[in-house]
């Protein structure tokens, strides 16, 4: 008999419950690595030796500074000691509300990305490394022995539309904070930023469809099933090879979602101080700057899950390596996740890396350049691209 | 499963009239091309371009309509359900669609002139006329509430903005956003009503709605759906200015542009009205509250008589007398609804009427259109002080416009008049006829009241010279209308025939 | 309980406090917030009766397009003018009680209706129970199949009705204040 709970298996209740919390905690540690990392390579890129001087005294006048990972604990602590300064305005709801539109649609969306295949609990527990854990592997096999699930929080049949309309409340956390905060640099930051992502978010779509044409779904999962196969014997089918097109138009846009340099007029230093979030301090700039961080690794992951086959391996099956050339490599189904996770994983850090060096190389773009660029080169190309696409798919190409 | 394929004579006409659209789109995208080709090299000249977009409109509406007319009057014989339940075509809507085309072909006659001295960019002026007038065609060919709410929308918004068009008077944005604001309260109503109709009976189909609602007993899908039914009704009595729901007409008529108030008084009432009588006439299921029903067209209809009558009487601005008379003729289209006798006549006689008046109206209008030139501006009855000297064609004409629309006898309104009389007395409504008629004596007074300024009042200032820009299409629209008026009243027969068959498909 | 009636409870009383919050905020854009959380709110709704594919076009088109829209222009209008305030607290206090009177009958009536028949609502809709309706009901698929075959027409149309509004508003913006074109 099945235990309930509000009308749900209590096992896939937990199941999921767990698993939304390790994705969240796992979107929260991208984010703190995120913030270090941006200080690191921007000094490299800089010749510089980037963040070094907190520490932790240790004993001998020796310190604690791992890199400068200890400066992210000073920067929180310094951020929830500061004072916390409230602007001259009307409007503290809005005002308080705004940070949380910008923060949880960033983690929110990663909901739907799966972080590798079909995990079988009695089964994974049975490889010699996760042996350790006494009881585990004989409460699966005794209570739940065909139990199983998808390392993926919510198994959505629109999983690619709903990142979508995540993204778009996301909108609001710029506008909002912008008008509430009752200060002009922040009204011009929401504004560029609410026309910069409305605009982008078009050219974004558009540039997706392709994918959506060839592997003829919108759930995500499928997305990856698809892209783990294998085109003549030996290509792994992913976006990057079908549509290097719009790998390169979603990345731009993606970016200039994420309003980051060099697509960063919204909070652009030189001109409107830190545009919509001017007039934020404390604890909740760290939350604004820790939305942006987040929305790095979600893009990352997007590309990723999208256009690099997400967590698939090349010719990993679920029983192990088959090689086009005929080799074979057997692995346990244990060995097998944890590649899949590990492959997911360097992918995202990969693409967080590139973001990154973007970001720090290139230029910022004037505001005209930015709306022409959106509308008159990504749009026109990303249909163009979906035109082509739909034609070969008509045509039986892929 | 795939029913795409029909014969495309049945839409003949709306897909003529989106080719023209594209056509004309693409004519204003590459104006100066075309221009140049042509030898005319200034294009930045306002009548220049206003000159030649007038031409091309109205000479490819009327190929539109021409082409309706010779193609469609094949599908007259049978009538057909296209596309999955959307459109109905075929059968009587041939008359229907071509009395629309008619209005959409007058009213476009007129603008030439009006768009000229008025320095409405006539372009955009055409096209927002075009799509309004597909709209009007797919109105009254609509077969489920989806395709009326969105035909309804594609009817009404080109009318927004071209309500707004004429910047020159600051009264025309005023209306505009008035007509938009009230317009986007109606839709809502409609679409409020269109969704508990579609929550009680699970169809968006006309017929299969009427067909499942059930009033025999007072449960909570009737009660839902009786409340649906009224909030259509109020949606769409809002487009064809019943009162309590006309507050925006008198306003917006006078601030829009003559043609346009035309267009609006004539085509939208009439294609509002189709559906009106769609849903309302052709239900039989009602049970008991059938006669509330009839009770509620009546009351309605009866104050929109009443109202609409007696404020035009003391209205100095002829448009503005116009919007009120337009308000009472509602009223009287409504009224042939009140014995909701299930009769095919009473649908016949409402369309007599619904197609008279475009012609009669469009009448009354054109003059005002043709008066109306640079620096005289046409409108209150001053302006028309013995206007009889100076032109003695267009008093004329307004002398059998305000004959027809007052109802009497040698013009087409005297034979509308009678049809909705007699299905009064046949429903047995004897005071509701009287009252009624009373209110069309009282409107003699200010239909009368017209001629009388036209002929034997003496003008207060000099009139100057009619101003000779683009007269011809308006001499063409005058012609056809009065000939129209004219014949009709004269020869009713054919039409009301066409009317039968057109209430036919309706029914 | 079941979670889904749960939910259906929670989405139904966020919506309707959304619009009171529409209908009574004090500063237009606390209303637009309303309104958002009641297009949120439907969208559960949706998601909640298994249609996937309509609760997540909701969330795009209604709050990702068109509310961004709507404050993005009470954000530009910035309306703090007291009359506006005034005028609007006039309307409340004569169109509530009109309202509010309105309101009383109307959830009085189906009270009653209500009470009379329990499950009135189940009987009279044609509509499946979204408890049972198949795994694929709601999906994209469906969804586009019934919009290309089915709705065909009023979907080819509404494009039409955009190229209409599209052109209306150009119409009426390109004009400056003597009515002529802007070229």
């Amino acid at each position: 008999m099945e235990s309930t709970f509000l009308g749900i298996n209590t096992v896939h209740f937990w199941t999921y419950l767990f698993l939304a919390g390790v994705i969240f905690l796992f979107m929260f540690m991208m984010g703190a690595v995120m913030s270090w990392s941006e200080r690191k390579q921007s000094a490299q890129l800089q010749d510089r030796l980037g963040a070094n001087r907190a520490a932790i005294p240790l004993p001998f006048g020796k310190k604690l500074a791992v890199l400068g990972f200890i400066n992210n604990l000073a920067d929180a602590l310094k951020c929830l000691v500061k004072e916390n300064f409230k602007p001259q305005t009307e409007n503290k709801v809005i005002y308080n509300l705004a940070i949380f539109f910008a923060f949880i649609p960033a983690v929110l969306s990663v909901a739907v990305v799966p972080f590798a295949g079909v995990i079988k609990p009695a089964e994974l527990f049975q490889a010699w490394y996760l042996k350790w854990v006494p009881w585990l592997p004989e409460y699966f096999a005794a209570n739940l022995p065909d139990f199983s699930f998808r390392l993926q929080v919510a198994n959505l049949n629109v999983g690619l539309l709903f990142i979508f309309a995540v993204g778009g409340i996301n909108v609001f956390g710029a506008i909002l904070a912008g008008w509430s905060s009752n200060n002009k640099f922040s009204m011009m930051g929401g504004m560029r930023s609410a026309a910069q992502m409305i605009s982008y978010e078009v050219s974004m779509g558009l540039a997706l469809l392709g994918i959506i044409f060839i592997y003829q779904n919108v759930d995500i999962w499928n997305l990856v099933q698809g892209q783990s196969e294998l085109a003549w014997g030996w290509l792994p089918k992913w976006g990057i090879f079908l549509q290097p097109l719009a790998f390169f138009l979603f990345l731009a846009a993606a970016v200039a979602e994420n309003k980051r340099m060099p697509f960063d007029l919204p909070e652009a230093e030189s001109e409107i101080i830190a545009g919509y979030f001017t007039e934020y301090s404390g604890f909740k700039m760290l939350l604004f700057m820790f939305a942006e961080f987040i929305e790095i690794v979600f893009v990352a992951i997007m590309v990723t899950t999208l256009f690099f086959g997400g967590y698939s391996v090349p010719w990993l099956m679920a029983d192990g390596f088959h090689f086009p050339w005929g080799a074979t490599l057997a692995l346990s189904h244990a060995s097998v996740v944890l590649l899949q996770v590990f492959s997911f994983i360097s992918k995202v850090f990969f693409f967080c890396w590139l973001l990154q060096q973007i970001r720090w190389s290139l230029p910022r773009f004037r505001y005209d350049q930015l709306m022409h660029l959106g509308w008159k080169i990504l749009l026109p190309l990303a249909i163009l691209n979906l035109v082509i696409t739909v034609i070969i798919v008509a045509l039986g190409g892929f | 499963m795939n029913e795409i394929s029909f014969n495309p004579t049945f839409l003949m006409g709306e897909i003529s009239l989106i080719a023209l659209i594209v056509i004309l789109t693409l004519v204003e995208a590459f104006q100066r091309p075309i221009f140049a080709f042509f030898g005319t090299t200034d294009t930045r000249e306002l009548d220049a371009r206003n000159r030649q977009a007038s031409r091309l409109a109205s000479i490819g509406l009327m190929f539109v309509a021409v082409n309706y007319y010779i193609f469609g009057r094949a599908t007259a014989g049978e009538e057909i359900i296209l596309l999955h339940n959307s459109l109905k075509a075929g059968g009587g809507m041939y008359i229907g669609k071509l009395a629309l085309m008619g209005a959409g072909i007058l009213t476009v006659l007129m603008s030439s002139r009006y768009t000229l001295s008025q320095q409405i960019p006539a372009m955009d002026y055409y096209l927002l006329l075009c799509f309004s007038l597909l709209g009007a065609l797919t109105l009254i060919a609509a077969e489920n509430f989806l395709m009326i709410f969105l035909s309804l929308e594609m009817m009404s918004i080109p009318i927004y903005a071209l309500v707004g068009l004429k910047r020159l008077s600051p009264r025309s944005g005023e209306s505009a956003i008035k007509y938009l604001l009230l317009g986007g309260f109606s839709s809502g109503f409609l679409l409020l009503g269109i969704s508990f109709l579609y929550g009680t009976t699970g169809s968006l189909v006309v017929s299969d709605v009427i067909g499942r609602l059930t009033f025999s007993t007072m449960d909570a899908a009737s009660f839902l759906s009786g409340l649906g039914l009224i909030f259509v009704f109020i949606g769409l009595a809002f487009k064809v200015s019943m009162v309590p729901f006309h507050a925006w007409t008198p306003d917006v008529y006078e601030g829009a542009g003559t043609p346009i108030t035309a267009f609006m008084s004539v085509a939208v009432k009439l294609a509002a009205f189709a559906v009106i009588l769609k849903i309302f006439a052709g239900m039989d299921s009602f049970g008991e509250f059938d006669s509330v029903i009839g009770v509620i067209f009546m009351f309605f209809s009866l104050i929109t008589v009443i109202y609409g009558n007696s404020v035009a009487l003391v209205q100095k601005n002829v448009k503005r007398m116009l919007a009120y008379s337009s308000i009472a003729h509602a009223g009287y289209m409504g009224l042939a609804l009140a014995p909701m006798a299930h009769k095919i006549q009473t649908v016949q006689a409402v369309l007599f009427y619904g197609i008279g008046y475009i012609a009669m109206n469009m009448l009354a209008f054109g003059v005002l259109v043709y008066l109306t030139h640079k620096d005289h501006y046409c409108e209150t009855l001053d302006d028309l002080k013995g206007i009889a000297r100076k032109a003695p064609g267009a008093a004329a004409m307004m002398t059998i416009a305000m004959f027809s629309l007052a109802g009497l006898p040698p013009a087409v309104g005297f034979v509308g008049k009678v049809q909705i009389f007699i299905q009064l007395l046949e429903g047995k409504m004897y005071v509701t006829a009287v009252i009624a008629l009373l209110f069309s004596l009282v409107a003699l007074y200010f239909y009368i009241n017209v001629i009388v300024v036209m002929y034997m009042r003496e003008p207060e200032k000099e009139i100057k010279e009619i101003g000779k820009q683009s007269l011809l299409p308006v001499w063409l629209s005058l012609a056809l209308s009065v000939l129209v008026v004219i014949l009709l009243g004269l020869i009713p027969s054919p039409l009301l025939q066409w009317s039968l068959k057109w209430a036919e498909v309706l029914f | 309980m079941d979670f889904n009636i749960l939910m259906y409870f929670v989405f139904g009383m966020v919506a309707i406090a959304g619009g009171l919050v529409l209908l009574f905020a004090k500063h237009p854009i606390k209303g637009a917030m309303g309104l958002l959380v009641s297009m949120l709110a439907l969208a559960g709704l949706y998601a909640i009766l298994q249609a996937h594919s309509i609760a997540v076009f909701q969330v795009i088109i209604y709050a990702g397009a068109i509310m961004v829209l709507i404050i993005y222009f009470l954000m530009l209008l910035d309306i703090k003018s007291e009359d506006y305030l005034k005028s609007y607290a006039k309307l409340v206090w004569t169109g509530g009680p009109i309202l509010l009177l309105l309101a009383i009958f109307f959830i009085y009536k189906l009270y009653t209706v209500f009470k009379g028949q329990p499950g009135a609502l189940s009987d009279m809709s044609t509509v499946v129970d979204p408890m049972t309706v198949p795994e694929s009901f709601g999906g994209i698929k469906e969804f586009s199949t019934a919009l290309l075959t089915k709705y065909m027409f009023a979907f080819e149309f509404v494009s039409t009705l955009l190229f209409a509004a599209i052109v209306a508003v150009i119409s009426i913006v390109q004009l400056d204040w003597r009515g002529r074109k802007n070229d």
